[in-house]
């Protein structure tokens, strides 16, 4: 869904660059929109006119400047423009109504029952997504679309799941076209850790970072890349399959066929079965007892905690499950040349900040790059809403942020 | 994955590890210096070793300017209509320059990547940066001479800092957050003059008029006395922040591997650059081979003939940095989502003795779908890749708002066939036609 098409050529792209600035730096003036951008002087003020007619972008006071007049001060108007975004996991559905500052203004939650069906799933959430408008008060056509956030693998420009590994059964689904069907708004489907990097960029830390890694912990582990500030996908749109570097080479087997992988050593499954041996081994500390009544009860929330409470051997298990993670995220920055890595998803639970600080340590310590300009490890702020969030963002990100492939197609046509 | 023969028992001498050097041949496997550098030797150039003065001492190599020893050009390029928004035309001419630890390259190139003239000079073996220096701008005022160049790339050995315009080369000891780009400007002025890795430029090279047109997600690496790396992500180079991504060569490979210089373990250029290999297969009873003590450095170089000939030891060298590099390609194709990767470098010389292993290791490693299909491919351009490369980024900075060649449409400059670049022309019979500015071929 590019939008914008009725302003032809060039003027569609530069708008949506004005337009993201504004909402990046949430509160600039026009001589600093066109410093940043590049465009000139009179560009920038003929597409801000546009913008405020439109409502999408206001004056919201002044600053002095070096002599001349006070610089007036340009912020999106929050209210002119909201998504809806549902992040779909098989453990649940969370769903976020967000302003066009990409604050969330009203969430809400359901379980998934297993026997779901494609059409019964989607008509369920266009109910939940009628509700959350409703106890919003915002009305639909306020609403320029949904996005949603699936498990991988998709097919992003159909909007298709392409057999998800924990939906068996589910083969191809069209599960865009079955939403839209259910809400009549436009949606646009990625996949979960691309969402979280995208509401990163809009809402969280990725406001100031040109270059970053988003490490996604969830059932699996998986990623999403900001780079030169777009969003990169790669050649067949999968990049940042972070969970398929290899981590420990002819170590366990990975589902993905391979032999020791980040996500089959770093999985809360296997963080789960690691514990269970060491424990069936004899090894105390608090989850003993437990483990000794009923091995089920040994979870990866309880083990989690654990760790964060210095039980011994969660906290083992877990700190090296984050040496393996370092281990790749230091080759992420080698590859990459990254300024920011940011850590999210459910699976960090109580021990995020074990995890941040092992992979802090390790890029700083390891990585090439680290005598002219250290990467930085830091938790997402919006780690439990990440995907939902980024969901909601890929509306805006697709209606107003720079789309490479519009520069490209465009790029070309130069007289 | 798993590598070959035993890990354990390697020589771990830090010393003869180099940084990424593209073009440099391999080294001896014991260097006499310290662990503080490894120096990029001109083994392979004349026995004398290239120490002159540019202003005192004529020049030793027929490659090398006959009069003039300034560091200036004598002709000086006076670029009379700079306009403010400069675009690259067909008859645009841009210099493209190579640093490397062992040689230093000049062309002068067109709009469509030919090289319409090529100099190049060793390395000077000084530890004064302007000894350095005036060499490359010597070779730049001649290879220059008559035209005015519109832009100037340059494409570095790193570490470099292209916001300062500084490199520090690991083999180039005299150059230390060196202000290269000060000099290049002062030397060819009013025109932008970029800065970029020596191996991003290559990888650009390929992708631009290489083995790569087809990509539109390239990692290019050199394998040579180290390894390095450099990135076309959607069909444009990706230099990274600070100008430094693509560091292929520290890629852990292998986390119980051999000690690497940068401080990790079983990086992927301790096992699989041509030191690495050779000493690997030393320590494991390879015996060059016959007749006699060879009066050359034992290297790369003889561990491929010897394994083409069938040597069990050297064929499994081989076949170990290959599932080194093998491991590393498949965890930057899995970060990225690549479709190609390009091997150049010295060591890529030996052909399928290196890519045969190496397109096996990462099938047998590859089992995500988009990883499957990565295709791994010689080099094309030999060692004027860094050259066209660097070309290509001073186009780049002709004309900012003009993006590199799309994925979804033919590359705009020129037919996507991988072409041969020219014969390398040297400056000495470039000079003999300089005056006259019709020897540059017309463009179509």
């Amino acid at each position: 869904m590019q939008q914008g098409a009725n302003l032809p050529g060039l003027g569609s792209y530069n708008r949506s660059v004005v337009l993201g600035a504004v909402q990046i730096s949430g509160g600039i003036s026009r001589v600093e929109i066109a410093a940043m951008t590049g465009l000139t002087a009179q560009t920038v003020s003929v597409i801000v006119r546009r913008l405020l007619e439109e409502g999408l972008v206001r004056e919201d006071g002044s600053e002095p400047s070096s002599g001349g007049k006070p610089r007036t001060i340009l912020r999106v108007a929050p209210e002119a423009g909201y998504a809806v975004g549902i992040h779909f996991d098989p453990g649940g559905l969370h769903y976020v109504l967000a302003d066009l500052a990409g604050r969330p203004v009203r969430t809400s939650r359901s379980p998934v029952r297993g026997d779901h069906s494609p059409e019964r799933l989607t008509a369920r959430m266009g109910t939940a997504v009628r509700r959350l408008l409703a106890e919003a008060g915002v009305p639909a056509e306020r609403v320029l679309g949904i996005g949603l956030a699936c498990p991988g693998p998709i097919d992003q420009p159909s909007g298709t799941m392409v057999h998800p590994p924990r939906l068996p059964g589910w083969g191809k689904v069209p599960i865009g076209d079955l939403l839209r069907a259910a809400t009549r708004l436009p949606v646009t489907v990625d996949n979960d850790a691309t969402a979280a990097v995208i509401g990163e960029r809009w809402a969280g830390l990725g406001r100031t970072a040109a270059s970053l890694a988003y490490l996604y912990l969830g059932t699996g582990v998986g990623g999403g890349l900001l780079l030169d500030g777009r969003i990169y996908r790669g050649r067949s749109l999968n990049a940042g399959e972070f969970g398929h570097i290899t981590a420990v080479p002819g170590g366990p087997p990975c589902r993905c066929g391979n032999l020791g992988c980040v996500e089959a050593v770093c999985c809360p499954d296997a963080i789960v079965a690691a514990v269970h041996e060491r424990l069936a081994g004899g090894a105390g500390g608090t989850l003993a007892a437990a483990f000794r009544r009923d091995p089920s009860r040994v979870g990866h929330a309880r083990i989690c905690a654990a760790a964060a409470a210095g039980d011994p051997v969660a906290a083992q298990v877990i700190g090296e499950v984050a040496a393996h993670l370092a281990g790749a995220v230091v080759t992420i920055v080698n590859v990459l040349d990254l300024d920011l890595i940011v850590l999210g998803g459910p699976a960090l639970g109580p021990a995020a900040e074990i995890y941040r600080s092992t992979i802090a340590e390790a890029v700083a310590s390891r990585a090439f790059t680290r005598r002219l300009r250290p990467a930085e490890v830091a938790l997402s702020p919006i780690a439990a809403d990440a995907a939902a969030i980024g969901a909601a963002s890929l509306v805006f990100h697709a209606a107003y942020a720079p789309d490479p492939a519009t520069l490209l197609s465009q790029g070309t046509r130069r007289p | 994955m798993t590598l070959p023969p035993p890990l354990s028992g390697l020589p771990r001498t830090p010393a003869d590890i180099t940084g990424p050097a593209p073009a440099a041949p391999p080294q001896p496997p014991a260097h006499p210096s310290g662990p503080t550098r490894a120096t990029a030797t001109p083994s392979g150039t004349p026995a004398t070793p290239y120490n002159r003065h540019p202003t005192t001492t004529p020049s030793p190599t027929p490659t090398t300017p006959t009069n003039s020893a300034q560091t200036t050009p004598t002709t000086s390029p006076t670029p009379t209509t700079l306009t403010s928004t400069p675009y690259s035309t067909p008859a645009t001419r841009v210099l493209a320059v190579d640093i490397g630890g062992t040689k230093l390259a000049v062309a002068l190139v067109d709009a469509s990547g030919e090289l319409l003239r090529r100099g190049e000079v060793p390395t000077p073996d000084s530890t004064d940066g302007p000894v350095v220096v005036g060499a490359l701008l010597e070779l730049i005022a001649h290879v220059a001479e008559g035209v005015a160049p519109a832009a100037v790339g340059v494409g570095s050995a790193g570490p470099i800092d292209p916001v300062r315009g500084t490199v520090s080369p690991v083999n180039i000891p005299a150059w230390r957050d060196f202000p290269l780009l000060d000099h290049v400007r002062a030397a060819v002025p009013g025109v932008p003059v970029v800065l970029i890795g020596d191996a991003v430029a290559a990888a650009v090279g390929e992708h631009w008029r290489g083995a790569g047109t087809a990509s539109t997600a390239l990692l290019g690496i050199v394998v040579s006395t180290g390894i390095g790396g450099g990135l076309v992500l959607d069909s444009r180079s990706y230099p990274g922040p600070t100008g430094n991504a693509g560091h292929f060569g520290h890629i852990v490979a292998d986390p119980l591997g051999p000690e690497c210089p940068c401080g990790a373990r079983g990086c992927v250029e301790a096992i699989a650059s041509g030191p690495a290999m050779t000493r690997w297969a030393l320590a494991n009873g390879w015996r060059p081979g016959e007749p006699g003590p060879s009066v050359r450095p034992i290297g790369a170089r003889e561990l491929a003939a010897d394994a083409r000939a069938g040597a069990p030891v050297a064929v499994a060298a081989f076949e170990r940095g290959a599932a080194a590099l093998a491991a590393g390609i498949v965890s930057v194709a899995a970060i990225c989502d690549l479709d190609q990767v390009v091997v150049g470098g010295g060591v890529s010389r030996s052909g399928e003795i290196l890519l045969g292993p190496l397109r096996r290791q990462v099938a047998a490693q590859s089992h995500l779908g988009f990883v499957r299909r990565l295709r791994v491919t010689p080099a094309a351009l030999g060692g004027d890749a860094g050259l066209v490369g660097a070309a290509r980024a001073a186009l780049s900075a002709l004309s900012p708002s003009t993006p590199p060649p799309p994925s979804v449409q033919p590359v705009p400059v020129q037919p996507v066939q991988p072409q041969p670049v020219q014969p390398v022309q040297p400056v000495a019979e470039a000079s003999a036609g300089v005056s006259a500015p019709t020897i540059l071929p017309e463009i179509r």
